[in-house]
């Protein structure tokens, strides 16, 4: 048998045995981005860590929670629908921080932007939560999110299947940032494109690709990136 | 191995995906190959600068992708979605030490009530785990093969 049919033969007999073990249950269609910003959470706070912060999570009672729930699509930082988690910064003689994943923030120019994201001061987090109203008889729900003067670190996360991190995308993140004037916003991607990555650095955007756990070198990069912005909010306050 | 071959091989792993409820990568994949590799030429600001670039042109242009490509950008899309379990695993392992209280689950909701929710367990995960990587090791074959093959 030729080395062609041999190899032709295994690639048919490996396609047989994929098909075995592939379920949808696998990863749902949903759960890719939505780990991935689960997963850039754990970067920011590591960073934090490093920099000797105190970490603890709440939830939106104020408890410790045992299940920790994430928003799956963006909202309001106050909202009580479910008992969202999420992360205290404590640094020695600073502000208390709180890390958030998917929450509103509002621009400079008073447009609403969602951060995958989002490190605030908790002053803020607490300002919005004690303006905010949920929803009663007769009377519609009133949200306050935070003011983006107010934002010490921000993630804009892309989970790309290697197919679709395309220009738009990072358009959009360089519009986005134009409107939020922290310097420290990154767009972090999975995986790596060399248009999106030249449009970036040519717009002196922060960003970083590659992010995923085998990737030792970016992923701690990152982390240094992060701890820069924590560095310099204890220098600043 | 020919175009055709690739073209082929393509289509088989395209349907055992779909077989398997992946037919939301497949599509996402299939856009991709329409749209092309994308790739941004200097400005002209740019080429003024460099003399070596003059003759090049300017501005965001696309190159299809051979049958080649397209099978290999299929494998690989596949084995990142796969990957995500190792991201799963050090989500629970990082919120179980830096806690004060065992993580039960990780549960994210969205406000949009028809979406059911994703719910990450020790359980759940671990058993993932196992099939995730025999994944891999048999995309990795994949594409070490269609490489071998001439």
């Amino acid at each position: 048998m030729s080395i062609e049919i041999t190899l032709t033969n295994e690639i048919q007999s490996t396609l047989i045995r994929l098909g075995g073990l592939i379920t949808s249950e696998l990863t749902p269609s949903s759960a890719p981005p939505l780990i991935f910003e689960g997963y850039l959470l754990t970067l920011v706070l590591q960073a934090a860590n490093l920099e000797n912060a105190d970490i603890d999570y709440r939830d939106i009672n104020n408890r410790r929670p045992t299940r920790f729930v994430f928003r799956a699509s963006p909202g309001y930082i106050a909202s009580t629908w479910r008992p969202y988690t999420y992360a205290t910064i404590a640094f020695p003689d600073k502000p208390v921080l709180e890390a958030h994943v998917g929450i509103r923030v509002v621009g400079t120019t008073g447009v609403l932007h969602q951060c995958d994201v989002a490190v605030i001061k908790q002053e803020e987090a607490e300002r919005c939560r004690r303006e905010s109203r949920p929803a009663q008889p007769g009377q519609p729900a009133y949200w306050v999110s935070p003011k983006q003067s107010e934002l010490i670190l921000a993630v804009e996360a892309k989970f790309y299947d290697e197919a679709d991190l395309d220009l738009d995308l990072a358009r959009s993140f360089i519009g986005l940032v134009s409107d939020i004037s922290r310097p420290s916003y990154h767009f972090v991607a999975s995986t790596a494109s060399d248009s999106v990555e030249r449009l970036l650095t040519k717009k002196k955007k922060n960003w970083e690709h590659n992010i995923v756990p085998a990737s030792t070198k970016e992923v701690t990069r990152l982390i240094n990136a992060f701890q820069t912005a924590f560095r310099n909010f204890k220098t600043t306050y | 191995m020919q175009d055709q071959d690739y073209d082929l091989l393509f289509q088989q792993l395209a349907t055992t995906l779909r077989q398997g409820g992946f037919a939301w990568l497949v599509r996402q994949v299939s856009e991709q190959i329409l749209v092309g590799k994308i790739s941004i030429a200097p400005s002209t600001a740019d080429k003024k600068r460099s003399s070596k670039k003059k003759d090049a042109s300017t501005g965001t242009f696309s190159t299809a992708y051979t049958p080649k490509e397209r099978l290999e950008l299929l494998i690989k899309t596949f084995r990142h979605v796969i990957n995500t379990n190792e991201m799963e695993r050090k989500l629970l392992s990082f919120f179980d030490e830096t806690s004060h209280n065992k993580i039960e689950a990780i549960e994210f909701y969205s406000e949009l009530e028809e979406d059911a929710p994703l719910v990450l367990t020790h359980e759940r995960v671990d058993g993932r785990q196992i099939r995730a990587r025999k994944i891999t090791e048999m995309l990795d074959t994949l594409l070490e093969a269609t490489n071998d093959v001439h």
